[in-house]
């Protein structure tokens, strides 16, 4: 072969040069659109440069061939030496570019890789984070619904415990380690008879009366942790006491030191009073039923001793020792019979007549019949009668023999000061159905210890043979055989609370119902 | 420790030096260089060893490309179209480069025609040097079809994601 043609070399690297444009910029037109797409992929944006370069590359390599294929075609051979050092130059210039931008690829991957990573470990936070904020809003509001529910349970509660403690008829008081009063609640400001100012200076030990109960309340409650009916006496602001039924809580702070204690104290004064009653009228009422066996077993011999006697005093002339004899037995045997009868009378053994009475009456009849006698000796009668008071059922004989049984024993408290004053007084007590009738007196008053005896039959304090002891005991009996109460107070509590000395008994009757019918106890 | 103390303002004149004691021979070279020798001439051979050195670096940038994608691992037709078009693009860069050095030596003598460059003939005997001068001048018939690659690779990641939705990452 002598030659070969070079059109065909031309003629590709013609159509190769277009080949090449057009397949660049599809390329990088695809990469674009991958860009477009997906804006934050790293990859896509990579290419798209790499596309980009590359295009840049044959457009530059492209032309340059076609413009010197074209200008050879023409014979401008000259021209074509001025633009290839240009064209040669740019497309050195884009192929380096290319080969820079691909190089990237490595530390871009890399950087991709570590965001993709960051980006994934975040995206699983956020995930996570709003879950979690999820869960967080979802216990959010179930937590304010539950607080609100909470709130509610223990306004309530609080409500509740807070009127417990308000209303609380007993006293219930908060003391501090050094047994001062925090807080105590109405009804033990009552008790003790303190306002609510004075309560901040007062502690355990002003109102314990004895001092070596404080330290056996302190060191039970600081061994067990709680006390329970400590049976313990108050002492009240005016001095008096009361007795009182104590229960007790330490309280503890965090760490198990006692910080303080809680109790509630129930006033016994009033119990205990009802309990020396209640044995009184026991002891009562098994003395009743013994005089009664006595005094039936007394009476017929009585009877037969008196009748013998009255017998034989007609034997003898009066201006004889034997019938002056007989007549000192006729009179203390006539003297037995009456004692035998009040002890019959005290232990209700005798017949009654029922009927409606007025109270004031009852009262104006014994003083009428004592007035004299009183005046006597210097005694002034106070009557204080409340009108339009109810009728009351009973014995007017018998209530008219206690009241005078009272006259008598005001009288004799009195003889030693030569006079006083005797005070009367009727009353009804509405609320509980009750008339009263109180005999007040301004003698001596009868002392503490003996307070408790004075209903015993046989029990005097009078000189001997001016009382036989029964006379109240006898009183007690009828009022009981009345369904009333027998009260007495010595010194006396006036109305303002003041008290003054003397006695007062107080004949606390049932009011008679309207339609009840007056009848006869038989004996 | 003491300080010096300054009795007073410095006059002006004082603190200020001349600047045209150290300014007037950079100017004086500025304006007179004469033979500078740290400036050096880049002669005709420097372009082509430019453009070779280019290609060589194309090459490198290639495999070093491929290698990336190999070690990546991401699997799908783009990746593989990928793949082959740095492979065809290394191929086409050693004929273009091989072509570039036979091109320097051929001569123009070893042309007929050669005032009609249409008709021009590349004359006989043919020799190893012609043959491969030949064939390099037809290194279209690797470059377009490794662009062809580049293009289907692009058309093949755009396939890929085409019916994902558009936009941010959030």
């Amino acid at each position: 072969m002598n030659s070969i043609p070079l059109l065909p070399t031309i003629a590709i690297d013609m159509i190769g040069s277009m080949a090449n444009i057009v397949f660049s910029f599809l390329a990088a037109y695809y990469a674009y659109k991958l860009t477009r797409k997906q804006p934050d992929n790293f990859l896509w944006s990579y290419l798209f440069y790499v596309t980009l370069a590359i295009a840049a590359f044959c457009i530059s390599r492209a032309a340059g061939h076609l413009l010197k294929n074209i200008l050879y075609v023409l014979g401008n051979r000259d021209l074509w030496k001025v633009f290839a050092p240009y064209s040669g130059g740019f497309n050195t210039l884009c192929m380096i570019s290319v080969s820079a931008v691909m190089i990237f690829y490595h530390q871009g991957v890399q950087a991709y890789e570590a965001v993709e990573q960051k980006a994934a470990k975040l995206q699983q936070s956020k995930i996570r984070l709003a879950r979690a904020a999820r869960a967080l809003k979802e216990l959010n509001l179930h937590l304010e619904e539950k607080v609100e529910e909470r709130t509610a349970e223990l306004s309530e509660s609080e409500k509740k415990f807070r009127h417990l403690f308000t209303a609380s008829k007993d006293m219930v008081f908060f003391a501090d380690t050094y047994h001062a009063i925090v807080e105590m609640n109405p009804s033990g400001w009552e008790m003790l008879g303190y306002t609510h100012e004075e309560i901040a200076a007062l502690s355990l030990t002003r109102i314990f009366k004895n001092e070596g109960d404080v330290a056996t309340y302190a060191s039970i409650l600081e061994r067990d942790g709680y006390l329970i009916d400590f049976e313990a006496e108050f002492a009240k602001k005016d001095g008096s006491v009361i007795d009182v039924l104590l229960s007790a809580t330490a309280l503890y702070d965090e760490k198990g030191a006692v910080i303080g204690s809680e109790g509630i104290a129930k006033d016994l004064t009033r119990l205990k009073t009802m309990m020396e009653q209640l044995v009184s009228s026991e002891k009562m009422a098994s003395v009743g039923q013994m005089a009664a066996g006595v005094a039936h077993e007394i009476n017929t011999p009585l009877g037969v001793i008196l009748g013998y006697a009255q017998l034989m005093m007609d034997d003898f002339e009066p201006d004889s020792e034997i019938y002056q004899n007989l007549q000192v037995i006729e009179r203390q045997t006539k003297a037995s019979r009456k004692i035998v009868a009040d002890l019959l009378k005290y232990s209700r053994q005798s017949g009654s007549v029922r009927e409606n009475l007025d109270p004031n009456e009852i009262v104006s009849d014994v003083v009428a019949v004592t007035g004299h006698n009183l005046n006597l000796n210097h005694i002034d009668v106070h009557l204080e009668l409340a009108e339009g008071i109810p009728t009351i059922t009973g014995d007017a004989e018998k209530l008219r023999q206690v009241v005078m049984n009272l006259v008598n024993n005001a009288q004799q408290a009195m003889e030693s000061q030569k006079g006083g004053d005797l005070y009367f007084t009727t009353r009804y007590d509405a609320r509980r159905s009750r008339v009263l009738i109180e005999v007040r007196d301004t003698g001596k008053g009868i002392p503490e210890k003996v307070k408790a005896r004075i209903f015993d039959p046989f029990f005097t304090t009078k000189p001997v043979g001016k009382g036989t002891g029964l006379g109240l005991s006898v009183s007690y009996g009828i009022i009981q055989e009345h369904d009333g109460v027998i009260e007495v107070e010595s010194p006396v509590r006036m109305p303002d609370n003041t008290t003054v000395p003397g006695t007062l008994f107080r004949l606390v009757l049932p009011a008679a119902r309207e339609n009840a019918v007056p009848s006869f106890k038989p004996e | 420790m003491k300080l010096p103390t300054v009795s007073a303002r410095q006059p002006a004149e004082n603190r200020r030096q001349p600047a045209l004691p150290w300014m007037l021979p950079i100017a004086l070279l500025l304006c007179f260089p004469g033979e500078a020798l740290a400036l050096q001439v880049h002669g005709e051979p420097e372009g082509l060893y430019v453009h070779q050195m280019a290609h060589l670096h194309f090459i490198f940038a290639l495999g070093y490309f491929f290698l990336d994608i190999r070690r990546t691992g991401f699997s799908g037709k783009g990746w593989l179209f990928l793949q082959f078009f740095c492979g065809v693009m290394v191929l086409w860069n050693l004929v273009a480069f091989i072509g570039h050095q036979a091109e320097v030596l051929i001569t123009p003598d070893q042309f007929a025609h050669s005032e009609d460059y249409l008709r021009m003939r590349l004359l006989g005997p043919l020799s190893l040097q012609k043959v491969i001068y030949y064939l390099t001048k037809m290194d279209h018939l690797v470059i377009v079809p490794g662009l062809l690659l580049l293009f289907l690779a692009m058309r093949s990641f755009y396939k890929s994601i085409e019916n994902e939705p558009t936009g941010r990452k959030k």
